[in-house]
């Protein structure tokens, strides 16, 4: 809890319609250890919650993100609290660290931008975003016999090696494809770069890191569509429904 | 991993699947940006340090391996509103905070 002493801002998760019904998100485990609240201002309102000062003020902000746990743990709950919105209402989903000293902040902030806010929830109604993730498996893995001979062993290596890369450039041409497929499916498709192993966590290369703007209905649809492009070359891994993320920076709205 | 070769694995929609790379990746960098009263400008060079540390360098070792072609797909990126952004936000705030730009830029 936020002692007595400490001083309150608050912390603003995301955007939704004024009239939307969120008495599921109130409990969720947000930032603090405050209750999940809505501010509203005209269309639109802003999912909030009260932060200490000793823990989201400039200073200590700065040394909070410098330690890991601390912006996993709270990143996470940023995450958890938007995601309990998601296929609830229209949603537009902050960047993590918005801070304002005082409700009044919050309300002339909505005021500001209700137009453009109120903008982007009639865009994203009715949709989510999910990942695709496209992983190169290793075809040839366990297929050759041990080498016989040191000469043998070489021999191996030089033709794993091309194999490899006749193999690379064949899965690139087909995550192009993938992703061209699955953009034409969806109402927005946006590519960032695949995560290296240290965080994707899998040995096997990242080929593809994708998101895409897909109507809430058709879900399944898109996720099977994904999936048959899967194949012994291809692992493919769709993740979400996740708030639209990847759809509400500047540029996306104009 | 059992049969990795034949059998494709498919975790489709769901939530749990989400491993923290992909929270932070969406939470740190993406979301609309709002100003808030707590200077962003700072908060913003902070987050920016963890992105370099994260996905800089997944974009450096995407380029290594030759997948960069989203970088230069018109079609897929949606014009030019993904490529370079934030390499020269970043750059302009490494500018700002002094930092020499690395050396792997200059390719």
């Amino acid at each position: 809890m936020i002692s007595s002493g400490v001083k309150a801002a608050w912390y603003v998760y995301g955007v939704v319609p004024a009239d939307a019904r969120l008495d599921a998100l109130t409990d969720a485990d947000g930032v603090a250890s405050t209750r999940i609240q809505l501010v509203t201002e005209g269309a639109v309102a802003a999912i909030v919650c009260r932060v200490g000062l000793d823990d989201f003020a400039e200073e200590p902000l700065r040394r909070n993100l410098e330690d890991r746990a601390w912006l996993e743990q709270t990143a996470s709950a940023h995450d958890r609290v938007l995601s309990g919105a998601v296929g609830v209402t229209p949603l537009v989903p902050l960047r993590f660290g918005t801070v304002f000293r005082d409700e009044a902040g919050v309300r002339e902030m909505l005021v500001e931008r209700e137009a453009e806010l109120r903008d982007a929830l009639e865009r994203l109604g009715g949709h989510v975003e999910l990942g695709v993730k496209v992983f190169l498996v290793d075809p040839a893995r366990g297929e050759e016999a041990k080498p016989a001979t040191g000469r043998d062993y070489l021999l191996q290596k030089q033709r794993a090696r091309d194999a490899a890369s006749t193999v690379q450039a064949e899965a690139l041409e087909q995550v192009r494809a993938l992703h061209e497929h699955l953009a034409t499916l969806a109402d927005g498709a946006h590519a960032n770069p695949p995560q290296p192993p240290e965080l994707s966590g899998r040995r096997e290369p990242m080929l593809l890191n994708a998101a895409y703007l897909v109507r809430s209905d058709e879900q399944p649809e898109f996720i099977a569509a994904a999936a048959d492009h899967g194949d012994g070359r291809l692992e493919i891994l769709v993740t979400g429904p996740w708030p639209a993320y990847n759809f509400v920076q500047a540029e996306e709205a104009e | 991993m059992t049969n990795p070769a034949q059998t494709p694995q498919r975790y489709l929609g769901r939530r749990e699947a989400a491993q923290l790379p992909d929270v932070l990746e969406r939470v740190l960098d993406k979301g609309i940006v709002i100003a808030g009263d707590i200077q962003v400008s700072l908060l913003d060079i902070e987050l920016l340090t963890i992105k370099l540390r994260l996905l800089v360098a997944s974009a450096d070792k995407a380029k290594e391996m030759g997948i960069d072609w989203w970088q230069h797909d018109p079609f897929l990126t949606g014009g030019d509103r993904n490529g370079n952004e934030l390499e020269d936000r970043l750059r302009r705030l490494e500018q700002k905070a002094g930092i020499e730009q690395r050396a792997s830029d200059e390719s």
